[in-house]
């Protein structure tokens, strides 16, 4: 060959060669922030899955990519069969990548399972979600603490909130579920051996650790998405505990950057264990604080029963849930959120007749978050909130608006027993008013059938059992 | 070099012939021919010679046109050699056999037959025929892959021959044969030849090739370095020999006497020999009708019916 | 020439039948197939795993013969010269053209065997696995009407009102909170009495969020009676929806009608002017349809076929396998990277040089789309899984573009390549 050309393309090589170099040390930064190096050895895993993605080496990623087109023009298309299939794959070419998993569960519960019009097939769908992750995203990656926060997510926001309009399908779904192996509301002592085997291996709830978060936090109605939300939560600060970075620390990637337990932003890089754990911590107490507003359960799946009233003894465990939570992350968010919780709890104690306990957490309120200017008194606090409340009814969550309802039912019922009739009177006419705005305001199918409160009879009914239950430790109102 | 005549009767005919071998770039790298030229004519066997390298293949290759000539003019029966219509009247036996392993000897004859368009009946008596000529019958129903490399060139020299071919190419014919095969090729070449076919071989065993040629030509680095008739070629014209019955040592002292007293020279005297070859197929000849190769080719004798010059059967 | 072109392809045959390479196809084709469903992961519906086992069992069934065909015709003709019995064959009366055909038959014969065995198999394994006895009644009907069958569309007859024409993208029927729109269908005359007729619709919103779902009714009336069938409820904008409606008589008139009925956050529908509403009717049998899906796998093997024979013809076997796949490759590659595709944004380099990049890629791809064989077109896995009729005429094309068209192509370069090679050459 001749020389000059001989020259021309060992330059070019070169060239090629500095280009690549400047590359991959960016390439490999990138890498290592999206756990994408195989150094990690993948846990629990299959042989055969364990060789795959040894083998492919760096082709796993192109093919992931590949099936994840596919993943989406199908979805456009409507073809979801393959779907679930084409998840399994993509998460087990890239077992480590915590965004993929995330992704494609709430692909699968979020944006496959409303293609569908019944709620019966949209449940799959979110069962599919929720199975990746449960049965195999945290299996492989149990010390992955985002992993944790993601499912603990689908059953906090997707069965727990109200922004779909089959929810209260998947909500009795899972209560089904869970009492057809629990025979009630949480894990009895003598519980069967093949009820214990199914929560193990089918739910992927071990005993002794329900057993323990009941002890801890609980006890809980493990029935309702809350529960299952705390669970994994729960679950993810323990696997956080034993994870690098994690000592309150935020890691050189986490930084402040996640600052909401929300999944809505896949397409962010994953955060990182430090920034899971801390999602965890919230999920925990934004979970407890579920829990209190609406941890009690009344199901019966012959009658279509499902309703759901305040839990006030639950008031602690949350209280301690968020103070454990602010002591690991002393950040703004969270204390703001701690305040407007203690806010809300002290307006449905006092709906519930306890304004002493009210009170209690009301000037603990004040000690702790000292406002700007002079303090506002608690009947001052009382008055402004119930008349914001009754202004804004038909924009109220529906847990808060049974809480209101059933706490104006409660009140009566205690009256009731006092003899004091007129006052009786007035709760009833309260309760009615509150339920009929609100229940105006949800003219459209799709709005009453998210958002619509039990019958009043149904709730008159429920108030009056608690009220007997409920210990009278206090003076009414 | 020698000039080729220009001849009507020549089946092929060379003139100037070059093969160059490039590599990947194109570069020239050999020069295997070198501005040959040769004629054979109608009816004669005619011999490259040669030692290894020396071009001889890659002649034989270009005639049959497997090789294009890099330069210089190449015909065969007056046509390319890559002219199809011409090979039905070719018939060639390469260096190696190269038979399908899969086939078993009659399979491959009969694929060969069909190609020539022979109907089913001619197949079979000349494969039946060939198959006995080559001392083949008992392994005709096993797969080539298994037969010995001299059982294997016998199913070639069969293939070669199934068409009953105008001209026959044989690259080194007499290779990896026991020298009972050997001398049966030598016979059926001069059959051939004796019905007027014509016929070119390769090789470097010169005492085959100088029984059964008509005509050679010796190559060495790509250019014939000598060709003509082999009698031409190896005749003393300026010496004799004498073959008479044993004498007497005095007797023959007196002949020697004359001979030196008219040559003016010293004569040789030795006992003729046989060779090697006429020795072995006599002690061969002598044990054959009691016993059959069990397994390999087992000797035959003489030549296909339908090559001898009966041409009944012969399909279109 | 057919005697020798049989002469050839049945040498072919034997070899691949002798060389055990049929025997180790089957078997590969036979685990694949029956081991699938153990392997799959389906949505955890019968029809859904119906489905998806003849995605993936046609699939890979298809994919694996792909790959021995293309790579067996690699070698039917280099491995002969590289091991010499092609020199032989060529000092024979054989035209290159004899040569190439047959060993075309031959492979094809081959293909076809296969093809019709592994299809035999899937169908089986189909039948066995949704066997009445397993499902429930709704499963089997959503087998029957959605995945066993071989349904088309139906589009509707020239509306009275013009779509609004397309500003961007398709001209559309638009339809204002509690506006209407109707189309009328004539129901085709083919159609079966007893076959349910399903009305498919999609549409999309003014709204932002693109899955919020919108009230709305459907009336559907024939042309000499009261309405027949009406429904209101909520659907998802932008996923294809399917209402069963009662039968129909073959030739009658439908008028479809839907109203736009939400109230609670009122949003404008559009309905594409061409795919916004069509009837799916039952066209053939499934069995018919699988067979039509056969054939156009058969007629993509048999390009496979050709382009293995003819890399084969002008190059030795590795490099002929490797020639052959690349193309296959490229050919997989543009059509997918042409629709498919998106550009990625990235910081590894800087914007105008990631754009230029982009460019010259899309304009690479889109050549090599235009001049690879329409693959895509024809992949049979569009139809059969999701119960759309393939029609024949379809199969026609298919053999036309791939086998004809290409197939000639290709035929016609090896065999004038390999009458032109130097045979000698190889294995001096």
């Amino acid at each position: 060959m001749k020389k000059a050309p001989c020259i021309l393309l060992i330059l070019a090589a070169l060239l090629g060669l500095w280009g690549a170099a400047r590359v991959h040390e960016r390439l490999w930064d990138y890498r290592a922030r999206h756990q994408l190096l195989a150094s990690a050895p993948l846990e629990n895993a299959p042989p055969l899955m364990a060789f795959t993605t040894v083998a492919l080496g760096g082709f796993r990623g192109l093919i992931a990519d590949m099936l994840w087109l596919r993943t989406i023009r199908l979805q456009q298309e409507g073809r979801v069969f393959e779907i679930a299939q084409l998840a399994d794959w993509i998460t087990k070419l890239e077992p480590h990548f915590t965004t993929v998993w995330a992704f494609q569960a709430w692909n699968m519960a979020y944006n496959i399972s409303v293609l569908f019009p019944d709620a019966e097939n949209r449940w799959r769908w979110v069962s599919n979600g929720i199975r990746l992750l449960r049965d195999e995203g945290i299996r492989y990656n149990p010390r992955d603490p985002n992993l944790y926060k993601e499912l603990g997510w689908l059953y906090q926001h997707k069965i727990g909130y109200i922004m779909d309009s089959a929810h209260p399908f998947y909500k009795r779904k899972l209560a089904e579920t869970m009492q057809a192996v629990l025979h009630g509301a949480r894990l009895e002592a003598h519980a069967k051996d093949t009820d214990l085997k199914c929560l193990r291996e089918e739910l992927k709830l071990d005993p002794a650790l329900m057993r323990q978060l009941d002890a801890e936090y609980g006890p809980f109605d493990w029935r309702l998405p809350e529960t299952h939300a705390i669970f994994w939560a729960w679950r993810g600060r323990q696997a956080a505990a034993g994870a690098p970075g994690v000592a309150g620390k935020p890691d050189a990637a986490g930084g402040e950057r996640m600052t909401a337990a929300c999944s809505c932003h896949h397409d962010a890089p994953a955060s990182s264990a430090w920034s899971g754990a801390r999602a965890c911590d919230q999920m925990m107490f934004q979970g407890l604080s579920a829990a209190f507003r609406q941890g009690r359960l009344d199901f019966d799946p012959a009658t279509d029963l499902y309703v759901t009233t305040p839990r006030l003894d639950l008031f602690p465990q949350a209280v301690k849930a968020y103070e454990e939570a602010i002591a690991r992350n002393d950040i703004r968010l969270f204390r703001e959120i701690y305040a407007n919780f203690l806010g809300e709890a002290i307006i449905v104690f006092h709906s519930y007749g306890r304004d002493a306990q009210a009170r209690e957490i009301y000037d603990q309120a004040l000690l702790r978050y000292p406002p700007a200017g002079r303090p506002i008194s608690y009947d001052t606090f009382i008055r402004t909130n119930v008349v914001w409340m009754q202004k804004n009814a038909e924009d109220l969550p529906p847990p808060d608006a049974v809480a209101v309802v059933e706490g104006f039912l409660f009140q009566a019922c205690r009256h009731k027993a006092a003899g004091d009739l007129a006052v009786v009177a007035e709760y009833e006419r309260r309760a009615r008013a509150f339920w009929e705005t609100y229940m105006q305001a949800r003219a459209s199918e799709d709005h009453r059938q998210r958002t619509a409160l039990p019958e009043l009879d149904i709730l008159r009914r429920q108030a009056e059992r608690h009220a007997k239950e409920e210990p009278t430790t206090e003076g009414h109102r | 070099m020698v000039a080729s005549t220009d001849s009507p009767q020549a089946i092929i005919h060379a003139e100037a012939l070059t093969k160059i071998f490039r590599d990947f770039w194109h570069r020239p790298k050999v020069r295997a021919v070198n501005a040959i030229a040769f004629d054979v004519q109608a009816g004669e066997v005619f011999g490259l010679l040669g030692p290894n390298g020396s071009g001889k293949t890659t002649t034989l290759r270009m005639i049959l046109g497997l090789l294009a000539p890099t330069r210089g003019t190449l015909s065969v029966f007056g046509r390319s050699p890559r002219d199809v219509e011409s090979k039905a009247r070719i018939g060639y036996l390469p260096e190696e056999s190269c038979l399908y392993p899969y086939l078993t000897a009659r399979e491959t004859l009969n694929f060969y037959g069909r190609l020539f368009k022979l109907t089913r009946a001619a197949r079979r008596t000349c494969i039946d025929q060939l198959l006995e000529m080559t001392g083949l019958q008992h392994a005709q129903h096993r797969p080539v892959s298994e037969f010995s490399k001299g059982m294997a060139r016998r199913v070639g020299l069969a293939q070669a021959l199934i068409n009953d071919p105008d001209l026959i190419v044989l690259d080194e014919p007499t290779a990896g044969l026991d020298p009972i095969g050997c001398r049966q090729v030598k016979d059926l070449i001069l059959t051939l030849a004796k019905r007027g076919k014509t016929v070119i071989l390769s090789s470097h065993l010169l005492a085959d090739v100088e029984h059964v040629c008509d005509r050679v030509a010796i190559m060495g680095d790509g250019v014939i370095l000598v060709q003509g008739r082999v009698r031409d070629l190896l005749e003393q014209h300026d010496r004799c020999r004498l073959t008479f019955p044993a004498l007497a040592p005095d007797r023959l002292e007196a002949v020697l006497q004359a001979l030196r007293r008219e040559t003016g020279d010293t004569p040789a005297v030795d006992h003729p020999t046989r060779t090697l070859e006429q020795f072995f197929i006599e002690t061969i000849d002598q044990v054959r009708p009691e016993k059959a190769a069990p397994t390999g080719a087992t000797p035959a004798e003489g030549v296909a019916e339908f090559l001898a010059g009966d041409k009944k059967d012969r399909g279109p | 020439m057919l005697t020798r072109i049989i002469a050839i392809s049945g040498l072919t045959l034997r070899t691949a039948i002798r060389s055990r390479v049929f025997a180790l196809l089957i078997a590969m084709v036979v685990i694949c197939i029956a081991g699938l469903p153990l392997a799959i992961k389906g949505d955890g519906t019968a029809a859904g795993q119906a489905q998806l086992f003849m995605h993936y069992a046609f699939g890979l069934a298809v994919f694996l013969l792909s790959i021995a065909a293309a790579w067996a015709a690699a070698g039917a003709v280099s491995l002969e010269v590289s091991g010499r019995q092609m020199h032989v064959l060529v000092t024979k009366p054989v035209h290159a053209a004899e040569i190439w055909l047959g060993k075309w038959l031959g492979l094809m014969t081959i293909n076809l065997v296969m093809l019709g065995l592994a299809g035999g198999l899937m169908y089986g394994l189909l039948r066995w696995t949704t066997r009445s006895a397993v499902l429930s009644a709704g499963d089997r009907a959503s087998l029957r009407e959605e995945v066993l069958t071989a349904h088309s569309l139906v589009t509707p007859e020239p509306p009275a009102a013009k779509p609004v024409p397309p500003g961007v993208g398709r001209a559309m029927f638009v339809v204002p909170p509690a506006g209407t729109q109707s189309w009328s269908f004539r129901v085709p005359e083919r159609v079966n009495p007893g076959d349910a007729i399903f009305l498919q619709f999609q549409f999309a919103t003014s709204r932002i969020e693109r899955q919020m779902p919108v009230t709305g009714s459907w009336l559907i009336g024939a042309d000499d009676a009261q309405p027949r069938f009406s429904t209101q409820r909520s659907f998802t904008p932008n996923v294809s929806h399917a209402l069963k409606l009662p039968p129909a008589r073959p030739g009658q008139r439908l008028m479809v009608t839907y109203k736009n009925t939400e109230t609670a956050t009122p949003a404008t529908v559009l309905f594409a002017a061409d795919a916004g509403a069509r009837l799916l009717i039952r066209e053939s049998s499934f069995e018919s349809n699988f067979i039509r899906a056969l054939l156009l796998a058969l007629a993509r093997l048999a390009f496979f076929t050709a382009l293995g024979l003819t890399a084969g013809a002008l190059f030795s076997f590795p490099v002929a396998v490797f020639t052959a796949f690349a193309f296959l490759l490229i050919t997989g590659l543009s059509g997918w990277a042409g629709t498919e595709s998106m550009m990625i944004e990235g910081d590894l380099a800087p914007a105008w040089l990631a754009h230029l990049l982009d460019a010259a890629t899309r304009g690479v791809i889109h050549v090599a789309h235009g001049i690879t064989p329409p693959l895509a077109r024809f992949e049979p896995l569009n139809f059969l899984p999701v119960g759309a009729f393939i029609p024949w005429t379809l199969v026609g094309a298919a053999w036309g573009i791939l086998a004809l068209a290409y197939g000639g192509g290709l035929a016609v370069l090896g065999i004038w390549m390999f009458s032109r090679r130097e045979m000698g050459l190889a294995a001096n």
